[in-house]
């Protein structure tokens, strides 16, 4: 018995040991290990990402949240999942696991270098990747994507890539394998699939790559961004927080059980930025504090709203019990209510 | 212990199928035939060596992608059915033809004893072949590469799972075929070449009758299929595939232990 | 004491090939002999007797249970079957062993049983080669070691020294003799009827599948010796021994073939001629003797149309 003994102690060795190396090369390899909440799959979104943020979706399909507020869709919204499903064989509740979306910031468009005729220099608009694992029928996936005269398909490196040929937008699909789908403009996509055969990607950005790492293990959803898109938020948002000071970088993380959590870190540019940004937040809570007369809930979301400086940084916590958004969802339902009873007046008055 | 100390009872199952598996995976597993098998199975390895000491200039494909039409067409589509068929079939009728089955027939196990260990030592021997031939194809394909032998590492797991749950059904399909014939390897090498070689890629709901539409679903990250296959290949969910394979699997075995049950084997000098 | 082995109007068919019709017999402990030639039905009555074959009419027991589906029979039978088939790459110790841990042995009373029964076959000194390198009489003697490792009561035993030397063919004829001593059912199957005469007086004679005798070696004896034998004598003096024969009370013919110079005698008790052919060997010049029909098939024919 020897013999046979040897031989099966000497496979597994050989299998364990290549089944080690790899996952050990996963977890601690430089180049692909996962870096925070963002999967190795999803290291090639591309190094200038400004605000990359992600949402797990099983963990949110399993929790209690989903459970107690999940399942009422507007008819709308439920018929259109309906047609997704039916196209695509894709039900984003049983089949997606998760969404990593990577948004560039806006640059200047090189084919509209030229000022235009109102002297504005045109932008590339902000360019959205979407990155989901999950579980995919390719097959129908795949089936559901052309329309003719409407995408053009491409097989390249392996991976099969729809671009939208209407003319209308340079959008493109490209789906990996059966668990991975890429979506997001052309250049963008290109990008990405660049990367992946290059190994180049999200780890060249130093500087994205630590905002990451700050992220909570395990959070459902998450969200970090850099200067180069925050500085334009608070600018183009316009009222209040348009005289907020620049925000170098935030990273915001939470999770929906037991209660809905978010925790946020914003980095101003000096203490006093940030005391200025903290003071702004606490003006907004005593707003709703204020408010509570009409609406009690109002007052239970300000006391749960924590605000506190550390250097040029700003903390904000935030916890809402599913109780409470139950109750702003009923007094929500209550005030849709009560503006469709006025309607009929309206009518006479028509 | 003699014979007067023993119970007239015929020995229990697991302790009787486990001392039929080592004497089986002993007479299955140094062989030649094995030897043979396992040069096939390496194949995949010398070619993802050769690909890395002279890379094709302008390759379009990574190591993960080279690796996974490895997995998904030479592998679970082509080869391990093949293995299947040489082994499974042989289950018995090795046993009957090299005149050894009586030894196993005039102890007191029973038949299904018999059986089972023979299908483990199967399992063991097919299992010992392939999995460190997909694991080191997988190294060699991927490591070193700007992906990293660790980008694909939980798609390897599964790959291995696929296997040798293709490597079960196929066994299963098999071992009822060589229990149920005499000459068990024309129909298989029919069933595998015409059946499921062409049937699989009917248009409709033909696929839905074999094996290997399922099997090879369960390769997540297989390439998209080509030209007509595109056209009229069909996938199945995974969940789908596992339940489909393990079904066929355990009712081709229950027959297979029930014909042989039943049957007599005139082995004679 | 309860018979361990019974059949009761046993007949096997393949297709429409009788191989064994309505055979009955009750075996206890002891030797008992199964006599007849190739292809008489010895080797379907041990597959009916071990289990490996169902009956097609009537009933074969061993041990008090149908034969055909009670393997926990075996923990008290061991079979030392005709084909020459081992688990070839194992060695010898390896396949006593192997078939042991069948039985239920654990790996150190395998181990010890195991040696012990090589020892008895007298194989110890190749016990650790592997049995595809073993002589034909080699092979044969591990095969009785692995039907008689596990120390069964009942021994089906199918032409068990075919290919062994006349030292071991003793050793094991002696062994099967103390078996049946001590109490074991051993049932030995073979073609050749002086191999029997050295382990048991107790025979059953099987023909075209019927058992044609049972009994007593003597009977079968005395029956065979009724029956003429062809035997050929070649002498310096053909003539003067003739004349000598012709004396002898059970010579039935005897021919003087001019060509050759041989004589053709056909004789009953074959015994009393060849002793007396030995006393005349010296006075005639008998050079050569040879019996030309002593096949079991010619017996067996005779026996038949008797």
């Amino acid at each position: 018995m020897n013999r046979s003994r040897r031989l099966i102690l000497t496979a597994a060795a050989v299998s364990a040991l290549g089944i080690t190396f790899s996952f050990s090369a996963r977890v601690t390899g430089t180049a692909r290990a996962a870096v925070g909440p963002v999967p190795p799959e999803a290291l090639a979104l591309p190094a200038d990402s400004a605000v990359v943020m992600g949402f797990d979706v099983r963990a949110l399909t399993g929790s209690q949240f989903y459970a107690k507020f999940g399942g009422e869709g507007e008819p709308g919204r439920v018929e259109a999942l309906a047609e997704i499903e039916r196209k695509t064989g894709l039900n984003p509740a049983r089949d997606i696991d998760s969404v990593v979306v990577a948004v560039r910031p806006q640059t200047e468009d090189p084919k509209s270098a030229e000022p235009a005729l109102d002297g504005v220099r045109r932008h590339r608009p902000e360019n959205a990747l979407v990155f989901v694992t999950g579980r995919f029928d390719a097959a129908r996936l795949e089936a559901s994507i052309p329309e003719t005269g409407k995408a053009s398909k491409e097989r390249r490196d392996g991976v099969t890539i729809y671009r939208e040929a209407s003319g209308k937008s340079n959008g493109a699909v490209a789906l990996l394998d059966a668990g991975i789908l890429v979506a997001g403009d052309t250049a963008s996509v290109d990008t990405f699939l660049a990367n992946r055969a290059s190994g180049r990607g999200i780890r060249d950005n130093a500087a994205l790559v630590s905002l990451l790492e700050s992220v909570e293990p395990g959070s459902t959803f998450w969200a970090v961004g850099g200067p180069s898109v925050l500085s334009r938020v608070t600018s183009e948002i316009g009222g209040p927080a348009a005289n907020l000071p620049a925000i170098k970088q935030v990273v915001a993380y939470g999770h929906l059980d037991p209660e809905v959590g978010m925790t946020a870190t914003a980095e101003a540019a000096d203490a006093k930025s940030a005391t200025k940004i903290a003071d702004v937040l606490r003006g907004f809570s005593a707003l709703l504090s204020l408010q509570a007369g009409q609406k009690a809930e109002l007052a239970q979301i300000a006391d749960s709203i924590s605000v506190a400086t550390e250097d040029d940084k700003v903390h904000v916590k935030a916890t809402i019990t599913h109780e409470l958004i139950d109750s702003l969802k009923k007094s929500a339902g209550s005030h849709v209510r009560t503006h469709k009873g006025v309607a009929p007046d309206e009518n006479e008055i028509q | 212990m003699t014979s007067e100390t023993l119970s007239l009872a015929t020995r229990p199952l697991w302790p009787a199928t486990k001392d039929v598996l080592l004497i089986s995976i002993e007479r299955m597993l140094p062989r030649p035939r094995s030897f043979w098998v396992f040069l096939l199975l390496s194949l995949p390895v010398a070619f993802g060596a050769l690909l890395r000491i002279y890379p094709p200039p302008g390759l379009p494909l990574t190591g993960f992608e080279l690796y996974g039409m490895v997995i998904a067409l030479f592998f679970v589509r082509n080869l391990l059915p093949l293995v299947a068929l040489l082994f499974g079939s042989a289950l018995i009728s090795d046993a009957v033809d090299s005149k050894t089955l009586t030894y196993f027939l005039t102890r007191p196990i029973s038949r299904l004893s018999i059986f089972l260990g023979e299908f483990l030592a199967y399992l063991v021997t097919v299992l010992t072949l392939t999995v460190p031939c997909v694991v080191v194809t997988y190294l060699v394909l991927c490591a070193a590469t700007p992906q990293g032998a660790g980008f694909g590492a939980p798609d390897l797991v599964q790959d291995l799972a696929a296997c040798a749950l293709t490597l079960f059904t196929y066994g299963a399909v098999f071992a009822l075929l060589g229990v149920s014939l005499k000459r068990p390897l024309i129909p298989g090498l029919l069933f595998l070449f015409v059946w499921e070689g062409f049937v699989a890629n009917f248009p409709g709901d033909a696929p839905n009758y074999t094996l290997t539409a399922y099997a090879r679903s369960l390769i997540r990250h297989r390439p998209a299929e080509e030209g007509l296959a595109e056209l009229f290949s069909k996938f199945f969910g995974v969940g789908e595939s596992v339940l489909v394979l393990g079904f066929v699997g355990v009712v081709s075995l229950a027959l297979a232990i029930w014909i042989f049950s039943r049957r007599e084997y005139v082995i004679s000098s | 004491m309860t018979p361990r082995v019974v059949f009761k109007k046993a007949s096997r068919w393949y297709g429409p090939v009788m191989a064994l019709n309505d055979v009955s017999f009750e075996l206890g402990p002891g030797v008992y002999g199964l006599l007849g030639p190739n292809g008489a039905g010895k080797s379907s009555l041990l597959k009916l007797a071990c289990g490996q074959l169902r009956p097609s009419q009537g009933t074969v027991e061993l041990l008090g249970r149908p034969a055909f589906g009670s393997p926990e029979v075996f923990h008290s039978v061991g079979l030392c079957s005709d084909t020459d088939a081992l688990f070839e790459d194992f060695t010898g110790f390896q396949f006593v062993c192997a078939l042991l841990s069948l039985n239920g042995f654990g790996s150190i009373q395998a181990s010890r049983l195991a040696t012990e029964v090589i020892e008895t076959v007298d194989l110890k000194d190749a016990m650790h080669r592997k049995v595809g390198g073993y002589s034909k009489g080699m092979r044969q003697r591990i095969k009785l070691a692995q039907a008689l490792a596990h120390k069964p009561e009942v021994l089906f035993l199918d032409e068990p020294l075919t290919g062994m030397d006349p030292q071991n063919r003793k050793r094991i004829s002696d062994l099967m003799k103390r078996l049946g001593d001590e109490g074991r059912t051993v049932l030995v199957s073979t073609h050749i009827l002086h191999e029997l005469e050295q382990v048991t007086r107790r025979v059953l004679l099987i023909h075209n599948g019927r058992v044609l005798a049972e009994g007593d070696l003597g009977e079968i004896r005395d029956l065979l010796d009724r029956h003429p034998r062809s035997v050929r004598l070649r002498a310096r003096d053909p003539r003067g021994l003739a004349r000598e024969l012709v004396l002898l009370p059970d010579l039935v013919s005897l021919t003087l073939e001019d060509a050759s110079g041989h004589l053709l005698a056909e004789i009953r008790k074959p015994d009393a001629f060849f002793a007396r052919v030995q006393e005349l060997s010296v006075a005639c010049g008998v050079e050569e003797m040879w019996v030309t029909d002593e096949n079991l098939e010619s017996v067996f024919s005779y026996l038949v149309s008797k």
